[in-house]
């Protein structure tokens, strides 16, 4: 009967916030209403639905106006778009490794810096300050060794076993290196300007025990095989 | 000897840290930080402007969330998530819009409107374009509630809240939206 029918009710009855009483009436006719029964499914098609929107970007680059709108003068540089990480990785494996013991040896040094500098790769203020001893004492915390040996150890292992290593790690290794490379950067460069900050020194800390997790992890694969 | 397994692919430095990182750094005024930002961001806001306020607007008033994002990036002390804390800001500059046009009269008001004007979808392959459309045919009050309850995620009491309305008149809205997609769904 279709006067029974509580249809008002049944958005509330999917999301479940019916009071226990009125769900179990509606439960009790829906058990029986076929177009009711018809109905709870389709509602339910249309929340599924809703959950799953996909987010399609403007059809224009909004940044030049934002820019101008906010006040920068400069011209916007090619900086490390998120989506462009990956692709951004099209380095050799020896200049990685180079790069990478570059910025373990004495992090913060003109070997690696330049080179990430002139690959556009980091924003040159990241180094402006902070000396070497600041960021190892930083930086090695909590990796049963010091940072800058331990990296290089492993980066060293890597090298001598990395025939070993399918190319395809081989490009995951490459691409996760410089992601972590530039999140140390930009840590550094947040600590600068908020030194108190708990938050971004414990991000440091984290950032660079993932590092050495990663070429732990690698070497020890290498080695397996 | 056989070759080493392929590592895995997943992400090593979380989104999240590197957006916390990279507003700390655009509050301290540096824009090349923020564009970072905006470029990881850009795309769900639109979408959330093109929900709530159409195509016509979507772009112009994702200008403006992040140039209020700029300006509020002071505020954000890395409590939530940025992109929580930007998704939230977004919304308050989307119905301060609405209100500063001086349409709020007309969004609870517009619930007599036809909805049953949603147009069928015209072929499967084209049924993402079609849902956004139909979705933007809403009425403007349905269209919103829905897009911010099933699509955004926020519970009644807290939709209430931003739209200035009560929780029934919410909950009512859902239900006639959903009825009316539902049609388009099932066509």
């Amino acid at each position: 009967m279709i006067d029974d029918c509580k249809t008002e009710l049944l958005s509330e009855y999917i999301d479940d916030e019916l009071e226990p009483v009125a769900r179990r009436e509606l439960d009790k006719h829906i058990a029986t209403c076929g177009p009711c029964q018809s109905l709870v499914t389709e509602l339910r098609n249309v929340v599924r639905r809703g959950g799953a929107f996909e987010h399609g970007g403007p059809h224009q680059d909004l940044w030049p106006g934002i820019a101008a709108r906010i006040g920068v003068t400069m011209p916007p540089q090619k900086l490390v778009p998120k989506k462009l990480v990956r692709r951004r990785v099209s380095l050799s494996v020896p200049q990685l490794l180079a790069a990478g013991i570059a910025m373990v040896s004495l992090v913060g040094t003109a070997g690696w810096v330049g080179t990430q500098l002139s690959r556009g790769v980091v924003d040159p203020q990241v180094f402006a300050a902070e000396t070497p001893d600041e960021v190892a004492t930083l930086v090695s915390v909590s990796v049963g060794t010091r940072y800058d040996e331990a990296v290089a150890e492993l980066m060293a292992t890597l090298e001598r076993e990395r025939e070993w290593l399918n190319p395809s790690t081989i490009r995951v290794v490459e691409q996760n290196l410089l992601i972590i490379d530039v999140a140390i950067a930009r840590a550094r460069a947040a600590l600068q300007q908020d030194p108190e900050s708990e938050y971004v020194r414990h991000h440091l800390e984290r950032t660079v025990r993932q590092k050495l997790g990663l070429l732990r992890r690698v070497t020890e694969m290498a080695s397996r095989s | 000897m056989q070759k080493v397994t392929e590592l895995g692919q997943e992400s090593i430095v979380s989104s999240a840290d590197a957006d916390t990182i990279d507003a700390t750094l655009a509050a301290s005024g540096d824009a090349q930080a923020f564009e970072r930002l905006y470029r990881g961001h850009v795309d769900r806001i639109y979408g959330l402007a093109c929900r709530m306020v159409g195509r016509d607007e979507a772009e112009e008033l994702a200008q403006d969330v992040f140039v209020r994002a700029w300006e509020k990036l002071g505020t954000f002390r890395g409590d939530a998530r940025f992109g929580t804390w930007l998704h939230r800001l977004a919304i308050n500059v989307m119905l301060g819009h609405r209100q500063a046009a001086g349409r709020a009269r007309s969004r609870f008001i517009d619930a007599e409107q036809p909805m049953q004007s949603v147009r069928a979808p015209s072929g499967h392959a084209e049924f993402n374009v079609d849902f956004d459309a139909a979705v933007e045919q809403l009425p403007r009050g349905a269209r919103q509630v829905f897009v911010l309850h099933d699509v955004e995620g926020f519970k009644h009491r807290e939709v209430a809240g931003m739209l200035g309305v009560t929780v029934g008149t919410s909950k009512a809205q859902l239900h006639r939206a959903r009825m009316t997609l539902r049609r388009f769904l099932k066509s």
